[in-house]
C-alpha cells in the first residue's frame, strides 16, 4: 500500500507503516464526518415534516370524514405561502421524495405478489392506452396553441407517466429547452396540487369503490407524490391500488421517452440513441425493483406477520413524511405556468380524467 | 452522493435505506406503531 501523492502534497518518497495507516484513517475519519455533516443538514427540515405531518394526523382525528393526507398537505401549503421558511429547513423539506420511495419500498411487504400482477396487468393496459392518449392530445392541442412540439411532448409525457421526473428525463432526452421544461413542470405541480383535494371530492359525490378509485388515482393524477395522496385520502385500499398502478406508469416511462428521443432523431432534432438497453435501464426506476422484491419474499413467507405490519406501519410514517413534503414544497408564486401551457395541461387532464374514469368502469366491473 | 466513493441515485438510496429498516424489523429493534 503506497500513500497516495499529488502534486499540491508532494510524497518524497515511502512513508512508515504507521503514517501510512493513520493517514488512511484520517482520510476515513473525514469522510464519516462529512456523511454525518451531509446528514445534518436534514435534520431540521425532516423535524418539520414530522411536526407538520403529525399535526394532520391529530387534526384529522378529530374533524370527522377527513384524511390526515389532506391536513398535512393543506397544513403544509398554508405555511409554505404565508410564512417564509428559514433557509436551514429547506434541505430537511426537498428530501420527501426519499420517504416517498423508501415507503413504497417498505409497503411492497404488504401486497401479495400475484395481487400486483393481478392489478398491474389490468392496470398496465390502461396505462398504456392513458399514457398515447395524453401525449397525442397534448401534441395536437400545443400546435393548434403554437407551442412549441416539445412543450407539447414534455406536458404529454408529465401528464401522461410521472409528473416531474418524467418532464426532466424527457428534457434531457429530446434537448428541450429549459424553460418549455419549467412551463411543464409548473403546469403539472398546479394540476397535482388541485387534483388531490378535488378527486376524494368527486369520487365520494360519485360513490366510487375503493378499486375504482385508486385505478382512477393511479391513472390520471401526475407525480407519483401526489398521486398516492389522492388515493390515501380516499382510502387505504384506495391508496394500495393507486400505488401499484402508478408503478406500471413510472415503470414505462424509459419506454416512453426513449420513443421520444428516436421520433426527434428520426427528424433530426436531437443525436441518435446509441446503446437503447444502457438509455431504458437508466431511467428504470429502481425502487420498484425493491417494492417487487419485498413483495416476493412476503410472499413466498419469508417475513413474519408482526414483520409485515411493523414495515407497513413504518412506511406510513415515511408516507406522513412525504405528505408533508407536498405541501411545504408547494409554493404558489412560483407556479407561472403560462397562460397557453396551462390552457394545453388542462384539457389534457380534463380529457384524461373523464377518459379514465370511462375506461375504468368498463373493463372493472 | 456517495457511497464508498460511487455515486448513489436516490432511487437506489431508497432501496438501500429500506433494506436497513427491513433488517432492523426483522431483528426486532425496530417497533414503529401507527
Amino acid at each position: 500500500m503506497t500513500a497516495p501523492s499529488s502534486p499540491a502534497h508532494p510524497s518524497p518518497g515511502p512513508l512508515p507503516e504507521g503514517a501510512v495507516a493513520s493517514g488512511s484513517l484520517a482520510r476515513e475519519t473525514a469522510s464519516a464526518g462529512d456523511i454525518l455533516r451531509k446528514g445534518l443538514i436534514y435534520v431540521p427540515g425532516v423535524l418539520l415534516l414530522l411536526a407538520v405531518g403529525y399535526l394532520g394526523k391529530v387534526v384529522a382525528e378529530y374533524v370527522p370524514h377527513t384524511a390526515y393526507v389532506i391536513w398535512a398537505i393543506a397544513i403544509g401549503m398554508v405555511i409554505r405561502n404565508t410564512i417564509p421558511i428559514p433557509k436551514v429547513f429547506l434541505p430537511g423539506i426537498g428530501s420527501y421524495e426519499l420517504w416517498l420511495k423508501t415507503g413504497i419500498v417498505l409497503m411492497g411487504a404488504k401486497f401479495a405478489f400475484q395481487n400486483i400482477l393481478a392489478v398491474g396487468g389490468t392496470g398496465l393496459a390502461m396505462v398504456v392506452l392513458e399514457i398515447a392518449l395524453s401525449i397525442v392530445v397534448a401534441a395536437y392541442l400545443a400546435r393548434k396553441f403554437g407551442l412549441s412540439d416539445k412543450l407539447g411532448s414534455l406536458i404529454g409525457v408529465g401528464v401522461g407517466i410521472c409528473g416531474v421526473s418524467a418532464v426532466i428525463g424527457a428534457t434531457g432526452a429530446i434537448k428541450a429547452r429549459q424553460e418549455d421544461a419549467s412551463y411543464a413542470i409548473a403546469t403539472i405541480l398546479i394540476f397535482g396540487a388541485v387534483m388531490v383535494f378535488l378527486y376524494p371530492f368527486i369520487g365520494r359525490i360519485v360513490g366510487m369503490s375503493d378499486i375504482h378509485f385508486g385505478y382512477w388515482a393511479g391513472l390520471a393524477v401526475d407525480n407519483t407524490a401526489e398521486c398516492l395522496a389522492t388515493g390515501f385520502a380516499y382510502s387505504e385500499g384506495a391508496g394500495r391500488v393507486a400505488t401499484v398502478v402508478k408503478l406500471c406508469r413510472n415503470a414505462l416511462m424509459g419506454l416512453v421517452i426513449l420513443f421520444m428521443a428516436l421520433t426527434y432523431a428520426r427528424r433530426g432534432m436531437t443525436a441518435e440513441v446509441t446503446d437503447k438497453a444502457r438509455f431504458l435501464w437508466d431511467r428504470f426506476p429502481k425502487f420498484v425493483l425493491g417494492f417487487l422484491a419485498l413483495s416476493l419474499a412476503a410472499t413466498f413467507g419469508l417475513l413474519a406477520q408482526e414483520s409485515v405490519k411493523a414495515m407497513a406501519d413504518f412506511s406510513k410514517w415515511l408516507f406522513l413524511l412525504t405528505f408533508a413534503g407536498v405541501g411545504l414544497s408547494t409554493e404558489f408564486s412560483r407556479m407561472k405556468a403560462g397562460l397557453k401551457p396551462f390552457a394545453v395541461g388542462f384539457v389534457v387532464e380534463a380529457l384524461v380524467s373523464v377518459m379514465t374514469i370511462g375506461m375504468i368502469y368498463l373493463v372493472i366491473t | 452522493m456517495t457511497l464508498f466513493g460511487r455515486r448513489v441515485t436516490l432511487d437506489w438510496w431508497s432501496v438501500i435505506l429500506a433494506a436497513v429498516v427491513v433488517l432492523f424489523i426483522v431483528v426486532g429493534w425496530v417497533r414503529v406503531p401507527w
